[in-house]
């Protein structure tokens, strides 16, 4: 339900209340226009904008790391997710609260629908490349998401051969060392 | 870009995204710089917070696996990672996540209609409750308290406070699993001459031949038994050997799809009579004294004692104070259920209906 949101934090002037739109450049050198309040999402850039004020007519923000590409759905996500309530800054799951019943919040979220076909993207090429410009752009729940979809292809492919097949990572490993490290695993094994 | 190629803080991040000991290593064995990434000085917190989303909440497991007699099982202990630690974290979180397949066949036994897997949040809970069971088991169950001393007001006491650690939602839970742990104890290992007799009539409808059951006695006579190694285990073993015992057999010991194909198989040798544990009171006092066994101890004997001789060999082999000394965490639920002014006898009927416990609302 993304009904437009009064009282989401509008910071710096109010002169227009809303839809007031930013351009950021790619590092390809192609200008985006961005509502906002989406950039809200965007720490690094807020973070500037709330030191620094908006950029001043014509001016644009550039944005050195990421292609237009990757930006594009950097700014598709967010714009997707701009209601989301923003997690306070520690809000580590490390907190064992042993009196309370059921609740005792589990850190592992479930990933969204929206979010899966998002992620759907074609190469995985583009999977790292969000992942780094959510990095760089500091967007915490997108870099949240984009490593638990790492951590997923990896649970799917069950065996470090596979895993390597499907990130097209050499195995650079002597067959000395491949059977130590078969050894130091043998803990974990399951006994079946 | 490769994943072998991002930075290193991302590298971590993606381990740390990790939910089991087994992808954390699969991606560490793929190459030298994931190996390195992830064996340098975070290894061993990695594998912590994969095994917390595996196996969690790891302290519980902690309070479990560091329990002694030196200390009052009540007071909570806290243990510094290590390698053995994660171990012992792996072995009693396996536990747990079998008792996370059987539960749903229990507890949706009549109403098989309505059942479903259980949720992260059900599990989570189930796992927890398995751990605290466990935990008291470990503290009261044990050669330290005899049949004698369940009533002394001081062994109430000292019982009392450990569930005093938890609310009453979480006791509930706890007693959940426990009915449930109940259910295999006394329609799987130890089931009565009712339950024999039936499963017979089932399989050979057209038999008519009467089974001899063993009326008189709860225990039979002791049988010269000749042993096999797999069923006695070293009476000085420490916790966890014993635990990887009783998890991991390590003889290749008969494994039975299902108990019952044995139990009822007729010949010239065996009657499936001798294999119920009684009829219905003398079977209430043996199913008692068999809820002493832990979590994993019931789950090894389910699937590695076919026989009712190998369920005594074992029982045996625990020592004579586990005979005729009925459990105590029902009796201690009680208690400190009165104490808070709380009828236990509705909490166990609403953990039926499931109103409360690992699946109630």
């Amino acid at each position: 339900m993304a009904s437009k949101s009064q009282d989401t934090t509008v910071t710096g002037d109010t002169s227009k209340p809303e839809k007031k739109l930013i351009t950021l450049t790619s590092s390809d050198n192609v200008d985006i226009e961005v509502e906002r309040e989406v950039l809200q999402c965007f720490s690094l850039i807020k973070d500037m904008l709330d030191d620094l004020g908006d950029p001043e007519n014509g001016d644009t923000i550039p944005i050195a790391n990421v292609s237009a590409r990757v930006l594009k759905k950097v700014i598709e996500w967010c714009t997707h997710h701009r209601n989301d309530p923003r997690p306070s800054a520690d809000d580590k799951v490390e907190g064992r609260d042993e009196t309370t019943g059921p609740n005792t919040d589990r850190k592992k979220i479930e990933i969204s629908e929206w979010d899966q076909e998002f992620l759907k993207v074609d190469e995985q090429e583009m999977l790292f490349e969000i992942l780094l410009a959510a990095n760089y752009l500091d967007i915490k729940a997108l870099l949240d998401l984009c490593c638990m979809a790492v951590a997923n292809i990896v649970k799917a492919c069950v065996t470090p051969e596979k895993i390597r097949a499907k990130f097209g990572i050499e195995n650079d490993f002597t067959p000395e060392e491949e059977e130590q490290i078969r050894r130091e695993n043998e803990w974990a094994e399951q006994p079946e | 870009m490769q994943l072998d190629h991002l930075p290193t803080e991302l590298l971590l991040h993606i381990f740390y995204s990790c939910d089991s000991i087994s992808d954390v290593l699969n991606l560490a064995s793929t190459s030298r710089r994931l190996r390195h990434v992830s064996s340098a000085s975070q290894k061993l917190s990695i594998l912590a917070n994969a095994a917390d989303a595996e196996f969690g909440p790891l302290e519980d497991i902690i309070q479990l696996v560091t329990q002694n007699a030196s200390q009052p099982a009540h007071l909570s202990r806290e243990a510094s990672l290590s390698d053995a630690l994660l171990q012992q974290i792996v072995t009693v979180g396996r536990v747990a996540r079998k008792w996370e397949s059987i539960y749903p066949i229990k507890k949706w036994k009549i109403d098989f209609e309505n059942r479903r897997l259980l949720s992260q949040e059900e599990c989570f809970r189930l796992r927890r409750a398995v751990y605290r069971l466990w935990l008291y088991h470990r503290a009261f169950h044990n050669v330290c308290y005899d049949r004698f001393s369940r009533r002394l007001l001081n062994v109430v006491v000292e019982r009392a406070q450990l569930l005093h650690n938890w609310s009453t939602v979480e006791l509930a839970e706890i007693e959940d699993i426990r009915m449930i742990i109940q259910d295999v104890v006394q329609n799987h290992i130890c089931p009565s001459n009712g339950t024999i007799q039936r499963k017979f009539q089932k399989q050979f409808p057209d038999s008519t031949q009467p089974l001899a059951f063993n009326i008189h006695l709860n225990y039979p006579p002791e049988r010269a038994f000749s042993a096999s190694p797999c069923f006695c285990p070293d009476r000085n073993v420490n916790f966890m050997e014993q635990c990887f015992y009783s998890v991991h057999p390590t003889s290749n010991s008969n494994r039975c799809a299902s108990n019952f194909a044995a139990r009822l198989r007729a010949d010239l040798f065996r009657d499936p009579g001798r294999e119920g544990w009684g009829d219905e009171i003398p079977h209430y006092y043996v199913v008692q004294d068999m809820l002493k066994l832990d979590p994993a101890q019931v789950l090894w004997l389910r699937d590695n004692a076919p026989l009712k001789e190998n369920v005594e060999i074992y029982i045996r082999s625990l020592g004579d104070w586990f005979k005729d000394n009925g459990e105590t965490f029902g009796d201690t639920l009680e208690w400190v259920m009165k104490e808070r002014g709380e009828d236990p006898n509705k909490l166990r009927e609403t953990i039926e209906e499931k109103g409360i416990g690992i699946v109630g609302c």
